[in-house]
């Protein structure tokens, strides 16, 4: 229902009523800011990127049709930006690699909380690990972990949105999943001993 | 090289294989994944967006008055427009009708400037008149008027 409304709320923009697009930013500029900022991996970027995607979508509203789902639309914005940016960008993140400096100069952001700093440090090569795994992966690959995992897209609405078929997508995530299983192994046995313990 | 997902997705038969094995393994990766924390925007983007969609909808008053003017007059319908070029067309000839012509001031001469005017007029007629007087007093030879003729 979530959907329909953003949807109903994208043709009131059509319209020209403006509180209802404050209303679309307010609602999804965490999470289009994270999939990007887990895309790009700079939060810098993430940030002029998503500010981007809206003004896509606020430039496009005269021509937006309801024919697929909102967040379809503005996810397929917001991976096309984020694809165009990666492949401009690749010989200077790739020298960047190289130095293995950390991006923005910011340390990498932990879920957890209320940890001592010799946990934070294990626990931030954890999450700079899981970032190069994903990183690694082919693009479409990442995207459609990403969208499965984080957006909670189905098999239908990332076939869509990658413009290829179901099984396609079922197909690039079985890989995606296996690559990061595996190179991620270690992480997942010591979180089970973690956890047993 | 190929990674160990990628050689088990070469042996991959199918989306039926596919459902078997991807869940474990997505499962397994989920439980890693969730430690990824993205951060959020800074907490004036709205307002950032916002302000930049306000400076994108007035495009014609940072282009210029004149396209700002000709942007007014393309959204104005016909016969509005018809109207108003009328009375501007009727300010305009009222204008010109009641302006003054431009004619330079006459300078008042002077007293010994229009003296001096006046005795050169009177000696200009007296040489014309001497002039006529030697016209008609010298006799015209005949035979060269009618070879002009």
């Amino acid at each position: 229902m979530a959907v329909e409304a953003d949807s109903q709320l994208m043709l009131r923009v059509k319209e020209g009523d403006e509180p209802s697009f404050a209303l679309l930013l307010h609602r999804f500029r965490v999470p289009v800011y994270q999939f990007l900022n887990r895309m790009v991996e700079s939060p810098a970027v993430a940030e002029e990127l998503a500010q981007e995607v809206f003004l896509r979508v606020y430039r496009a509203r005269a021509t937006y049709e309801p024919s697929a789902k909102f967040t379809t639309w503005l996810y397929r914005i917001s991976t096309h930006l984020a694809l165009n940016y990666l492949r401009d960008s690749r010989k200077e993140r790739d020298h960047l690699r190289l130095d293995e400096t950390p991006e923005d100069g910011r340390p990498v952001q932990v879920a957890s909380a209320g940890i001592t700093i010799e946990e934070r440090l294990v626990a931030n090569d954890r999450v700079a690990r899981i970032r190069r795994a994903v990183g690694e992966l082919p693009e479409k690959q990442r995207v459609a972990v990403l969208l499965h995992k984080y957006q909670e897209m189905d098999y239908r609405q990332i076939a869509e949105l990658l413009d290829t078929s179901e099984s396609a997508v079922k197909s690039l995530l079985f890989r995606a999943y296996e690559s990061l299983r595996v190179k991620l192994a270690d992480l997942a046995t010591g979180h089970a001993t973690k956890v047993a313990g | 090289m190929k990674n160990f997902g990628e050689r088990e997705a070469s042996g991959f038969a199918g989306p039926e294989h596919t459902e078997n094995v991807a869940p474990e393994a997505r499962d397994g990766v989920w439980v890693l994944l969730d430690e990824w924390n993205a951060g959020e925007p800074a907490p004036d983007f709205d307002a950032t967006v916002l302000a930049r969609i306000r400076a994108e909808d007035r495009p014609e008053f940072q282009n210029g008055w004149m396209d700002g003017l000709v942007a007014w007059f393309r959204g104005m319908d016909a016969m509005r427009g018809f109207g108003l070029a009328g009375a501007l067309a009727t300010v305009v000839f009222a204008a010109m009708m009641l302006r003054e012509p431009a004619v330079a001031p006459e300078v008042p001469l002077s007293q010994a400037a229009s003296q001096e005017l006046s005795a050169q007029q009177v000696e200009l007629a007296l040489e014309d008149l001497r002039m006529l007087d030697e016209l008609y007093s010298t006799p015209a030879p005949e035979e060269n008027h009618n070879k002009k003729i």
